[in-house]
């Protein structure tokens, strides 16, 4: 599947009302070639696992601005373990502490973009890092 | 293809038929990326599809159609029925890139397994529908889905429409399309079977649901399916037990009328269609942006020894083809 553009879900979890950010990079993703599935604001970890299921995506991009990704971004990476989607890349963005990035890079997220991150940063780690050639046939199947 | 690829489409198409949600959705990007894979795929996965019912809402941007599917899901849910979504969305033709925002407006799907939504970039598909859109609605029927709705705001290539990939069409439209009835794409009002006025409590919905009548004595013919005009409001679900009761009947009629049979034979025949165009395309491509073609032909052209009528016969005619039309 080396042809096809990289897919990504953008996700907006916790109960912020704002989204602006997250629509810019959506944006910034589509005008660097990518597909940009977009879900809207309150998103529960859930919702956010079943979407990066139903569409497959390569990478998946959190964003919260209201503190809650301590405890709601580390579930969204346990849910897509536990299906098998390990491989997924995941960053983040919104407001996120030092410390508190720290912690969410050893849980599993592969980059946080903070406030200062610009578009072009977020783009090139993302092009560089999304895993191409997922396997076809076993996907979730362990092995 | 490998031995190792064919086992594992072997083993992607047993967890698709036992409803794995992981492995559908790993097959429907089989199918975009356009590969040998996904082709091996289809063809595998064929004689278990038919169950489904394919339901086709199409209409102009932003008239309500992604809340319109989300609202019917619920709906079918209420009956026990499991859904499919395909949202179909056109791609930047500069850059690739696309942004699927459909799924914003489905919320059904959060944590219900009976519901799967996938928004797709169709690339390479003039408007979005195409072959890709044929095989993916196939390939969430044979996953066990009771209902696949596809959403598009319109046209395909190839001869592909909504009305090739789906079995009942609703054209949506809304009281601001005002005097837009006469406007309309085309065959779209033949190819729907049911006319949808949506956002139904703004002002104009009694005018525009009157233009969609006359429109539907001019499309019905005499002893076929009348085209029902419904009024939804789709943001707070009024109306929306009506339409899924008139896309039922309408599934109904096909069942009992030669006319489901005869549009499941122009379906199946649209994807040999663009099955066979795709190929030909991509062959006749290659063979035009190919550096030996063209430098042997283009000097000619600038210098005014040859014209392009000619150097088109005699590419033709080296690749074995006839003109239709002999001078
Ligand atoms: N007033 C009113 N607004 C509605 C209704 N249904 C949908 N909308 C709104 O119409 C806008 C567009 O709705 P969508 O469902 O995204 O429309 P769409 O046809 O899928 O749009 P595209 O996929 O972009 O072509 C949203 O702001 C909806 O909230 C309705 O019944 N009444
Ligand atoms: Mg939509």
């Amino acid at each position: 599947m080396e042809n096809r553009p990289i897919r990504v879900l953008i996700a907006k979890v916790g109960l912020d009302g704002h989204d602006r950010g997250a629509k810019v990079l959506t944006r910034a993703l589509r005008d660097a070639g990518m597909e940009v599935i977009y879900t809207g604001l309150h998103q529960t970890p859930e919702m956010v696992v079943e979407a990066a299921i139903q569409e497959d995506v390569d990478v998946l991009g959190l964003s919260s601005l209201s503190g809650a990704h301590a405890t709601l971004f580390p579930r969204v990476i346990e849910g897509l373990r536990a299906v098998g989607l390990g491989d997924i890349l995941i960053v983040a963005g919104g407001v996120i502490p030092a410390d508190d990035a720290a912690e969410l890079k050893k849980a599993g997220v592969a980059a946080v973009f903070g406030p200062g991150t610009s578009l072009a940063t977020s783009i090139a780690f993302i092009k560089e890092h999304a895993p191409r050639n997922r396997r076809l046939s076993h996907p979730g199947g362990g092995s | 293809m490998t031995a190792e690829s064919r086992h594992d489409i072997d083993d992607l198409t047993d967890r698709i038929t036992l409803g794995d949600r992981v492995a559908l959705a790993r097959g429907i990007s089989l199918i975009e990326s356009g590969d040998s894979e996904g082709l091996a795929l289809s063809e595998k996965v064929f004689a278990a599809g038919g169950r489904a019912h394919l339901i086709g809402i199409t209409g102009p941007p932003g008239v309500g159609k992604s809340t319109l599917a989300d609202a019917l899901v619920r709906a079918y849910r209420t009956r026990d029925l499991t859904v499919a979504v395909l949202a179909v969305d056109p791609v930047s033709p500069r850059t690739g890139g696309a942004t699927l925002g459909d799924r914003i407006r489905m919320t059904a799907a959060s944590a219900d397994r009976g519901v799967f939504i996938r928004s797709s970039a169709a690339r390479g598909q003039h408007g979005g529908l195409g072959l890709t859109t044929m095989q993916t609605a196939r390939l969430m029927d044979v996953a066990g889905y009771d209902r696949v709705i596809i959403e598009t705001v319109g046209t395909g290539q190839d001869g592909v429409t909504i009305g090739t990939v789906a079995a009942t069409i609703a054209l949506v439209q809304t009281p601001n399309s005002g005097d837009d009835v006469q406007a309309l794409k085309a065959g779209i009002l033949e190819i729907a079977d049911i006319y949808v006025v949506n956002k139904a409590e703004l002002p104009g919905a009694d005018t525009m649901i009157e233009d969609l009548r006359e429109a539907a004595e001019a499309a019905n013919l005499p002893d076929g399916w009348r085209r029902p005009v419904v009024a939804t409001t789709a943001a707070d679900g009024s109306g929306v037990e009506g339409l899924v009761a008139t896309i039922e009947a309408h599934r109904a009629y096909l069942r009992s009328s030669p006319e489901g049979e005869q549009r499941l034979a122009g379906r199946l025949w649209a994807e040999v269609q663009a099955l066979v165009h795709n190929e030909v395309r991509v062959a006749v491509d290659r063979y035009m942006t190919a550096p030996a073609t063209m430098h042997a032909a283009i000097p000619a052209l600038m210098a005014g020894r040859a014209n392009p009528i000619q150097v088109a016969r005699s590419l033709l005619a080296a690749r074995g083809w006839t003109p239709t039309r002999p001078n």
